[in-house]
Parts: structure tokens; sequence; C-alpha cells
């Protein structure tokens, strides 16, 4: 290969980079221009052979495809990136129902296989093997909602009911005639079943509690994100810092203790009495204390500004109003799961605090960048 | 120059510009489309501030941090799933 060759060649590379980067910014369009020219301006073209020119298509066409093929995949992952905790979670929980689940229909599927009389059995037991699969759906579809209601309303009156079932048929063994053999049977059985379903559920619990607690991480991770930020443009963070510690000594670090432990019982433990959110016995509230005190102190913020309209000052004070009354609302709840209006008072007056500073604070900076 | 050669660049490149063109269409934070009617009279607009307001105090202030998340139901009634006595079964 000359050096004719080797520089169209290099050119070409050179060129299928910089189409590789215009993928990513458009500014890097013009470079694919300048590299194009470049490339033209390698003279002698015909002392290329035509295997090195073939062999410098099939690259740049092999470069670009793969490009765009990363390029394709990153932005989907980059896409699937705000649900991925709460689909981890859904899982997780769905594995807690299966092996729950599981243990039932498995326990009525060997009585109803070695008890000719108890058939009612299996009717029951085929309609929770069919909730799985929809309750599968929510876990697919991330609808923690759904998932929550699908669970409490299909899958635990559906659980019951065979419950009932299975006690109901088993005061009719002794009228069915079953025998001493194969009530030993099935009592081996069931203890062979209750170990498959401890072994599961203590996976399960694990694998919620390193879940939930990847989550709330990232949750501390990205809320650290936003103090360093305004700290540095001079805001006040004291309150988003106290709702942090708060969070970390109550809710954090007792489950990250528990997960170091691998121990599904004490995961179990704390995820039912203490949570981040809203649901427990113990519920931090984090997210409304935290959300509560960052418009609060955007809004302290605003109003110390000189020379507001008098518009402006009546605008604040009614935003200032909502925030007051979803800090009545959230301190009456305190740390246990809001009740009756709670849930609505404090995050509609919070909405609306939100919305209400965002029209000031665009016309503020709108203003701001006209005069300037 | 082989005609070749130039036709593959001429459609890589339009594939990239459209690409890039594309993605820099899907902007996460678009510029509102006003929404006001034009013939409406700027009087309408009350917050303007007075000469003079310090607004490099606010001007840094960034609006997602106005954004609040809510709070989702953390409940975990799977754990209320009954499992099947021992006495059932013997």
């Amino acid at each position: 290969m000359n050096n004719n060759s080797i520089n169209r060649t290099l050119a070409l590379a050179l060129l299928a980079l910089a189409i590789c980067r215009s993928v990513i910014s458009f500014n890097s369009l013009m470079d694919v221009l300048w590299h194009c020219y470049a490339f033209l301006k390698v003279k002698e073209g015909n002392y290329m052979t035509i295997g090195t020119k073939k062999w410098g298509i099939v690259a740049v066409i092999m470069i670009f495809i793969s490009i765009v093929a990363i390029s394709a995949s990153t932005l989907s992952v980059m896409a699937a990136t705000p649900g991925t905790y709460d689909q981890q979670i859904l899982q997780a929980r769905y594995d807690i129902t299966s092996a729950n689940v599981g243990f039932v229909t498995g326990a009525m599927s060997d009585v109803a296989s070695q008890v000719p009389q108890a058939s009612n059995l299996q009717a029951p037991a085929e309609k929770l093997s069919s909730d799985l699969t929809t309750l599968q759906g929510y876990v697919t579809s991330v609808d923690d909602s759904g998932f929550n209601s699908y669970v409490k309303n299909t899958i635990i009156p559906d659980t019951q009911a065979a419950q009932s079932v299975i006690k109901s048929d088993r005061q009719l063994w002794s009228s069915w005639n079953v025998t001493l053999a194969t009530k030993l049977q099935l009592a081996k059985d069931y203890q062979s079943l209750k170990t498959t379903h401890d072994s599961g559920i203590n996976s399960a619990w694990v694998e919620l509690g390193n879940a939930r607690l990847q989550y709330y991480n990232s949750v501390m991770s990205d809320n650290d994100a936003i103090i360093a930020n305004m700290s540095s443009k001079g805001l006040d963070v004291s309150g988003m810092q106290a709702a942090e510690n708060n969070a970390r000594s109550n809710v954090i670090n007792p489950l990250q203790a528990a997960v170091s432990s691998g121990s599904g019982d004490s995961i179990k433990q704390q995820l039912t009495s203490n949570c981040l959110g809203d649901g427990t016995p113990y519920s931090d509230h984090f997210f409304a204390s935290d959300d509560l005190a960052r418009l609060s102190s955007i809004s302290a913020k605003i109003s110390s500004v000189g020379n507001l309209s008098n518009t402006v000052r009546q605008q604040l004070a009614d935003v200032n109003s909502k925030l007051s009354a979803a800090g009545s609302a959230l301190q009456a709840a305190g740390t246990s799961p809001y009740s009756g209006p709670q849930n609505n008072d404090v995050w509609n007056n919070m909405t609306a605090a939100s919305n209400e500073l965002k029209t000031i604070l665009s016309e503020l900076q709108g203003s701001s960048s006209t005069q300037g | 120059m082989d005609r070749k050669v130039l036709a593959i660049l001429a459609i890589l490149i339009s594939i990239t510009a459209f690409m890039t063109l594309g993605c820099a269409g899907k902007n996460n934070n678009p510029t509102p489309i006003p929404t006001q009617n034009p013939a409406t009279p700027v009087a309408t607009v009350t917050a303007t501030p007075a000469a003079g307001v310090n607004n490099s105090a606010i001007a840094g202030i960034d609006p997602s941090w106005l954004n609040v998340s809510g709070e989702s139901d953390e409940s975990l009634p799977e754990d209320s799933i009954p499992t099947p006595d021992a006495s059932d079964f013997s």
C-alpha cells in the first residue's frame, strides 16, 4: 500500500469518526464536512488499488453501523434508567407473592392428587396461578399502584378463599376415609413445600431489600447534588440536609444493616416497619419534607430580592401560605402513614406552590435577561 | 473520485444529519411554545419587576429545583398473603 492509499484510508477513518461525533453533537456536523473535504483533497486516488478502496468503504460502513447501533442502545438504556429501580422492586415483590401463592397452590394440588374427593381444590389453585400471570403484567408495565391494588383486591381474597376450601375439606377427611399413610405423606409433602417456600421467600426479601436500598441511595445521591448546587448559589439548604439526615438515620442506615446481615427476616422487619415515603408504621415522608424545605428556601431567596413589584410580593405570600398549609398537614401526619385528606393537603398545596414559584421565577428570570 | 465512494459518503452524511437533527429535536427541556395571544395587551403580564430589581440573586436558581416528587405507597400487602397451616395437612 503506497502513501496515497494510506492517506486516503486515514482520511476515510477520520471522516468516519467525524460522522460518529456528529451523532452526538450537532456542532460536529461541521467536522464531517471538513473531513469530507480533506478526503476529497487526497489526490492520486487512481493509485489506490480496487481492493483497498473496497475495504475502505466497507470499514466506513461498518464503523458507521456500529456507532449507530451503540448510540441507539445507549439511548435506550438511558431512557430505561428512571424506571429501573421501580421494576426491580416490583419484581422482588412479585417473587415474594409467587413464593407465598406457590406454597398455597402446591399444597392444594398435592391434596387434590392424593385425595380424589378433594377435586374442588383444583379450580381455586388454577385461579391463583392465573392471578400470578396477571400480576407479572403489572411488573412488566411498572404499574406500582396497579400491582398493589391487584394484590390487595384479588390475590389476597383469592388466597383466603382457597384457604377456606382447604380447611373445609380437611374437616371431611374422616368421612372420606383418608388413610393414615396418605395423611403422613401429605404432612411430609407439606414440610417439603414449606422448606421450598422458606428458602424462596428469604431470597425474595433479600432481593427486595437490595433493590429498595439501591433506590434510596440513588434518591440521596440526587438530593446531595441538588443541595450542593443550591448551596453554591447561596440558597439555604439546612432544611433539606436535616430531612436527609433524618431519612438516613431512621430508614436507610437500619435497612443497610439488615441487608448487610443477609437475613431475609431482618430485611422484612425493616421494610414492613420503616419506609422513606408513605405506607408503613414509620413513614419518614422524606420526599415531602425535602420538597417543602427546598421550595421554602427558594421562596425565601426570591423574597430577599430588592424592589419586587407588589404583584410578585402578593404571589410570594400566596406561595408561602400554600407551603405553610402543606407543612401543617405534614406535621399532623408526623411519621405515621397519611390518613384522611393529609396526603392531598400536603401534595396539592405543594404542587400549587411549585407551579406558582415556576411562574414567578420564569417572569423574573425572563425580565432579568431582557434587562441584562 | 470514484462515484460509488461519493454516493456512499453522501448517503452516510445525510443519514447522520437526519439523526442529529432528530436528536436535537428531542430536547428534554423544550422552549415552551408561547400560548399568549399576540393581540393580548402586554399590560396583562403582571409580574414584571420594577426597574432596579436585583435579579442576579435569582439568576442561578434552576427551575428544575421547583419540581415536586410526590410520595408513592411503599406498603407491602403481599406480606399479608396467608400461607397454609401445617394442621390442615396432617
